[in-house]
């Protein structure tokens, strides 16, 4: 990829001496799904939103993280098995308001180089979600159906209904600035979990 | 007790809706317009809390066009005590977090215990600006609400939230608190007549939005609004019912996606 390529920029392709002058790292650099779970078994939302990951991985050719909140059990083991980078799976104490649960996620992805955030369709995406993007400053939009790669724009276009479904409105982040995403159920597809090679699992303490 | 309730005029969705020559923007030459329905929710459930409580004070606060005084005049003849107006007449599409960072600006500067906020507004659908104000103001943020009550000693309140899976959330919660509303809280009142006239001598403080001193780049920004697309398809399924529902069901959850 060239300097001059707007998706190579988006993807934080750039020169060291560029990337460090530059106010803009890379919107794009990295793509997070957050997964949730219930009962010990991934929401099937959560698939959905994994398989959203994964088409936008495969378009923009960056890392795909899972992070998954106080998963047990046999679930991190299964989500490697999606196909993604990497599986964060952070110890959070099991009741927290989502005040303080968005604090602790704040904190942690503070750490960790900028990406687009996808959320599923879950009561912890519509809780949380606004509530981080607010903190990180990035632009949130609810309900999106499809992504569009705008190659000649260098920009990610999503879709989401409005007017109670009567028209399509088709939004992009600011210059500069990561998407957080709230997808809509059952606009993807449930990923399987097949691959033979796991992914790398990376358990964070809270 | 103060009571704050951010209300939004919205376009009235029972009506017939286009978009303007460059897509941009919904066209609302013919169009009315009405309170946000879950705002109705919120504003209720002000109401009925002041008037259970006797020493309560409900104030609207509204960011929009010129044009959005109307809802507020609505929210006063329901009930409420004040308004505050935050105008802006070049927004079109606002970035539901910059409409947080203006209203968290107007309302910190106000006291309050209690915020009520509809869950979405049904123009832009965004389920964003309630929980982006909680943040911006310090506050728990509770949403969802489906049964709200407050303490004997009016120092905390107790939330009832149903979740997936038909479960069942209470949350409790020290004042101030920030709560969305959603339907099924309560059932909005309709404005009297002796609340009509007498909202007409209730205070509306008007704010520019540039007074208020803050950046307003947008985060998100809108590239187009079309309209969805209708496809029609048919299919015609022949065999035993045993073996054609499994077909459907999987049609409708991965095709159509209506499951």
């Amino acid at each position: 990829m060239t300097e001059d390529d707007p998706l190579a920029y988006l993807r934080g392709e750039i020169s060291e001496e560029k990337r460090e002058s530059s106010s803009q790292s890379g919107p794009y650099r990295c793509i997070r799904v957050f997964v949730d779970s219930m009962a010990g078994r991934l929401n099937r939302t959560s698939r959905q939103a994994i398989t959203c990951g994964l088409n936008l991985k495969a378009e923009l050719g960056t890392r795909l993280e899972a992070i998954l909140i106080n998963g047990g059990g046999e679930l991190p083991k299964e989500i490697s098995l999606f196909g993604m980078d990497e599986v964060a799976v952070l110890r959070i104490q099991e009741v927290v308001s989502s005040r303080t649960l968005t604090e602790q996620l704040y904190e942690f992805l503070s750490k960790r180089e900028h990406g687009i955030a996808l959320f599923p369709a879950s009561r912890l995406a519509y809780d949380i979600a606004p509530r981080l993007s607010q903190r990180f400053g990035a632009g949130l939009v609810s309900d999106v159906e499809s992504f569009f790669l705008n190659a000649s724009a260098g920009t990610l276009e999503m879709s989401h209904r409005t007017v109670l479904g009567r028209m399509m409105e088709t939004v992009v982040a600011s210059t500069g600035r990561s998407p957080f995403a709230i997808l809509k159920e059952n606009a993807f597809t449930e990923a399987s979990a097949d691959k033979k090679d796991p992914t790398p699992i990376c358990d964070v303490g809270g | 007790m103060k009571i704050i309730c951010c209300v939004k005029q919205v376009v009235d969705t029972n009506l017939q809706i286009g978009l303007t020559k460059d897509g941009k923007d919904i066209d609302r030459g013919n169009l009315t317009f009405v309170m946000n329905p879950y705002d109705e929710f919120a504003l209720e459930e002000s109401l009925r809390i002041k008037e259970r409580l006797g020493a309560a004070e409900v104030t609207l606060v509204t960011y929009g066009r010129s044009r959005a005084e109307e809802v507020l005049r609505t929210g006063l003849a329901m009930g409420a005590d004040r308004a505050i107006h935050i105008v802006d007449e070049s927004v079109i599409f606002r970035d539901p977090l910059l409409t947080a960072r203006i209203l968290a600006k107007a309302i910190g500067a106000l006291p309050f215990d209690l915020i009520f906020c509809g869950r979405q507004a049904v123009d832009d659908d965004g389920f964003q600006v309630g929980a982006s104000l909680a943040v911006l103001l310090g506050i728990p943020e509770i949403s969802l609400a489906s049964k709200v009550t407050i303490s004997e000693d009016r120092k905390k309140v107790t939330v009832d939230k149903n979740v997936e899976g038909g479960t069942k959330l209470i949350f409790e919660c020290p004042l101030p608190v920030l709560i969305t509303a959603q339907k099924g809280l309560n059932e909005a009142r309709y404005a009297s007549l002796p609340g009509i006239m007498a909202a007409k001598k209730k205070p509306v403080q008007t704010i520019k939005v540039e007074e208020l001193g803050l950046d307003l780049s947008d985060s998100v920004e809108l590239a187009e609004m079309t309209l969805p697309k209708l496809e029609r398809r048919q299919q015609i399924f022949e065999g035993e019912a045993k073996v054609i529902v499994p077909q459907v069901v999987k049609l409708l959850k991965e095709e159509a996606k209506v499951l």
